[in-house]
């Protein structure tokens, strides 16, 4: 029997981005939160170890520990999922701050044509450009609706960035200038220029100089020491939740945070959502923690498993196509050219989302008339700081290890660079998460089971933006490139890109969507769910951004929803539109 | 002990100062770093302490302590821990460019990292059913890590014994990489994983060892980094990033800012 507490406004599970942009919000508007984090409480000065690659990087510190809990995985609905016992493909925060801890801080909002995704390629293309397969849909929300939610994000997390000139025009300039165009930007920068096309720096929350934000949380400066991805930030200059938004929640003196809490159940009474039980992983002992409104953001994969355990929403299909939990699962498939020079760069230094990009062959700012696929992706290069176990890249030929080996990586630790982008992937029908029929994680429940393989519509837009980038390695000098090829399957091993989205997606219709445009299921009234987990489709550009804007939506939404308790959305209407 | 305290703390410090950047003059104010810096220039004068500690400290290091940490906390023969030994010689080789596998400590870090959590497979999923899985699903092996190692290390010795009636690690390098190979063609068969996941687990090993910070027992001397123009562990390149090509500063491990009581 779960020991009961007393009632709060509003409990959060899971405290990344999402749930602390929640809980700063809605504790600043006087509301009682309480924040179930199944990790530890970290903080700046718990990072003054972080530049420790074996630990961090190899050791996956910071990420969920996978002999608790983890997902099954398998290409095709004919295969037996079975589960992913290490890390290797993608990767899944924990500890207060999540993956907003770990990141490398691109920061960027979603194009207008992502939101109408659908009905935008229909008008251009027509309605048979691409296959039934393909789950695209609009997201019932549009750029303007969702564009001062964008701001308010960038202006918590103090971002460095510049004008995209493919991009629509910004209302207000970035809350700080770019990070600094460093030589090996330069010159990519020029490559780009001669072939062209207007790079622009990548926008950034590893920051360019102090920022006070609106609630007066300091981020400080980028000291470029080259240890973002994975590794927390030990100048508090990368904004994350642990620098912004939970100092902010608990300076209300309304939010309680509560770690070693393993949500494991939205509880349902008499049709009615009344809160959440936990799990105390010191203990074991099992906690109910009601509450007036519960919010889910936990990762995008546990957000999903969380509504399937709970018996919330209608599970996905793929043989009828009926149900929306689960659906519209996506990985970013990343396409990625290294390029071998005959000259030495410094490499060591950087910042995690210092980099120069270009959106020529992103969105829709090109003609796919005669193209087997839609969208694109930003191309980049990026001067992240090379770590040497992990980057240990050697030209196509060469065996990868003994006296060959070692000759030829170290050489390449400096005279090697990598040029890759994010990508738009598309929804398939087959691609889904839904629970596992055999494995179980600590505390006897299924785990998640992923169902995912590459698509032919993936394949088509990977092979042609690789081209587009091996042209402006080529173009700044390399002397030879390398291509990354896709394998046969998608394989759950080797490191890939973990920005792993769908499962509980938005949308303006109750049949096809989990929620609606403020986050809130269709199905539960007082149940709201936030994270990458409720995109319909991978954009071309990383996610958090867009994650950070719908959070902030969310807390709007929550406030309203505590006012009447109404369902805030009409089926069928999209918010923004005219 | 009183004086070696205040010792500890003030060269770890001095350490953190000159790492972090903040000696350089880039000051960042209100973060754990600052109230860092606040509180040595209050208490000390970091320049007079950094002279001082600079010419003491050279003095010590004239007479080196022994190294006491070189015993086996994994491995119980010395055949088995030269048989790792050797074979990560051959996958990072010593040559012009300097130390291999076996002088960096590798197999010492191996040892290590055998013994703890890396050995049992600690924060990976163990629970069963174990199934062989398409190829495409990562590894799914029931043996732990210390148990694959022997299993290992065995094969390489009996194979070793059949050809050339000698050890592994007695064999010409020629004789030791055929033996490699076949592991990483899985011509050899190990009872509990493919030979060529063991393979790929030794040479994975290997690089870390290479390349983590000697606070693991390899990389000795910071050499592996110097190879490949790492500086280590510095935590500020504001005033390096901006400049074209490698950056050449002192190589600093993470033990030059680690605060202890002793």
């Amino acid at each position: 029997m779960a020991r009961e507490l007393e009632k709060t406004n509003v409990v959060v599970a899971g405290l990344g981005w999402a749930g602390s942009i929640v809980a700063a919000e809605l504790s600043k508007d006087g509301k009682n939160v309480v924040g179930l984090e199944r990790g530890e409480e970290k903080k700046t000065e718990d990072y003054l170890t972080a530049h420790d690659e074996y630990r961090f990087a190899v050791g996956h510190e910071m990420m969920q520990d996978l002999s608790r809990e983890t997902l099954t995985y398998r290409n095709s609905t004919d295969e037996e999922a079975l589960p992913m016992r290490r890390y290797g493909a993608f990767l899944i925060g924990t500890d207060v701050g999540g993956g907003g801890v770990h990141w490398n801080g691109d920061t960027w909002r979603y194009h207008p044509y992502d939101f109408e995704i659908k009905s935008m390629t229909d008008e251009t293309y027509g309605e048979d450009k691409l296959t039934d397969d393909y789950l695209i849909q609009d997201w019932g929300i549009t750029y303007e609706e969702l564009e001062p939610y964008y701001l308010k994000y960038e202006l918590n997390s103090g971002v460095s960035g510049e004008q995209n000139p493919m991009g629509p025009e910004r209302r207000e300039p970035y809350p700080t200038p770019p990070l600094k165009e460093v030589p090996v930007l330069t010159e990519y920068k020029e490559a780009c220029e001669r072939l062209g096309y207007q790079p622009f720096m990548i926008p950034a929350s590893t920051i360019s100089q102090q920022f006070v934000n609106p609630d007066g949380q300091t981020i400080n400066a980028c000291q470029y020491c080259g240890f973002c991805e994975k590794f927390g930030c030990e100048w508090g200059a990368k904004a994350s939740p642990i620098v912004t938004t939970i100092p902010t929640a608990k300076e209300t003196g309304n939010f309680e945070l509560r770690t070693h809490a393993n949500v494991v159940e939205i509880v349902k009474e008499d049709d009615e959502v009344t809160g959440v039980l936990y799990i105390d992983t010191l203990t074991q002992e099992e906690v109910f923690q009601p509450a007036d409104v519960v919010v889910v953001t936990s990762h995008t994969t546990n957000n999903t498993k969380l509504l399937l355990h709970s018996d919330l929403g209608t599970p996905y299909n793929p043989e009828t196509g009926e149900g929306s939990v689960g659906k519209n699962y996506c990985l970013h498939i990343t396409p990625e050219v290294t390029g071998f020079f005959d000259k030495e760069f410094n490499t060591v230094t950087g910042a995690g989302a210092l980099g120069i990009c270009i959106d020529e062959f992103n969105n829709d700012n090109f003609d796919h008339t005669d193209l087997d696929f839609i969208h694109g992706a930003n191309i980049a290069l990026k001067q992240t700081g090379k770590r040497p176990i992990e980057q240990n890249t050697v030209p196509p030929g060469v065996k990868n290890w003994g006296a060959e080996f070692k000759k030829e990586s170290i050489k390449a630790f400096t005279q090697s660079l990598s040029s890759h982008a994010q990508m738009i992937t598309l929804p398939h029908r087959n691609n889904y998460l839904s629970l596992d029929p055999t494995y179980k994680d600590d505390y006897g429940r299924p785990l998640l089971r992923v169902t995912y393989d590459l698509t032919d519509h993936d394949r088509a837009a990977h092979d042609f933006i690789g081209q587009k980038i091996e042209e402006i390695l080529t173009e700044m000098g390399a002397v030879e490139t390398h291509r990354r090829e896709l394998p046969e399957h998608f394989d759950i091993f080797p490191a890939h890109n973990d920005h792993i989205v769908g499962g509980t997606i938005i949308g303006a219709d109750p049949e096809t969507s989990v929620v609606n445009n403020y986050l809130q299921m269709w199905d539960e009234d007082n149940v709201f769910v936030i994270g990458g987990s409720n995109f319909p489709h991978n954009g071309g550009y990383n996610p958090t951004g867009t994650v950070g804007a719908l959070a902030y939506r969310a807390a709007d939404g929550i406030k309203m929803y505590l006012e009447d308790n109404r369902q805030l959305a009409e089926a069928g209407e999209v918010a923004g539109a005219n | 002990m009183a004086d070696n305290y205040e010792t500890e703390k003030t060269f770890s410090r001095r350490g953190f100062l000159k790492m972090s950047g903040i000696a350089t003059g880039s000051l960042v104010a209100g973060t754990y770093l600052g109230s860092l810096l606040d509180t040595n220039e209050s208490e000390e004068s970091p320049e007079t302490e950094t002279a001082s500690e600079d010419s003491g400290q050279s003095n010590e290091q004239a007479a080196p302590q022994e190294d006491y940490t070189r015993a086996y906390k994994f491995f119980s023969k010395a055949d088995d821990f030269k048989t790792i030994e050797a074979a990560s010689e051959r996958i990072f080789p010593e040559d012009d460019l300097g130390p291999g596998a076996l002088a960096l400590g590798v197999g010492w870090f191996i040892d290590h990292e055998l013994a703890g959590g890396y050995g049992v497979n600690a924060r990976e999923y163990m629970k069963g059913p174990f199934k062989e899985g398409t190829g495409f699903q990562g590894p799914q092996y029931p043996i732990l890590r210390k148990d694959l190692y022997m299993e290992a290390i065995r094969v390489m010795n009996e194979t070793a014994q059949e050809n050339h009636e000698q050890l592994f690690y007695e064999l010409e390098a020629e004789q030791q990489d055929e033996i490699l190979t076949q592991l990483e063609s899985d011509e050899l068969t190990l009872r509990g994983a493919k030979a060529s996941d063991f393979f790929e687990e030794l040479r994975l090993a290997t690089l870390s060892g290479v390349y983590s910070d000697p606070l693991y027992r390899g990389n000795k001397g910071m050499q592996g980094w110097e190879m490949k123009k790492f500086p280590g562990a510095h935590m500020s390149y504001i005033n390096e990033v901006e400049q074209d090509g490698p950056v050449e500063l002192e190589t600093m491990p993470l033990s030059s800012h680690a605060e202890s009581q002793e």
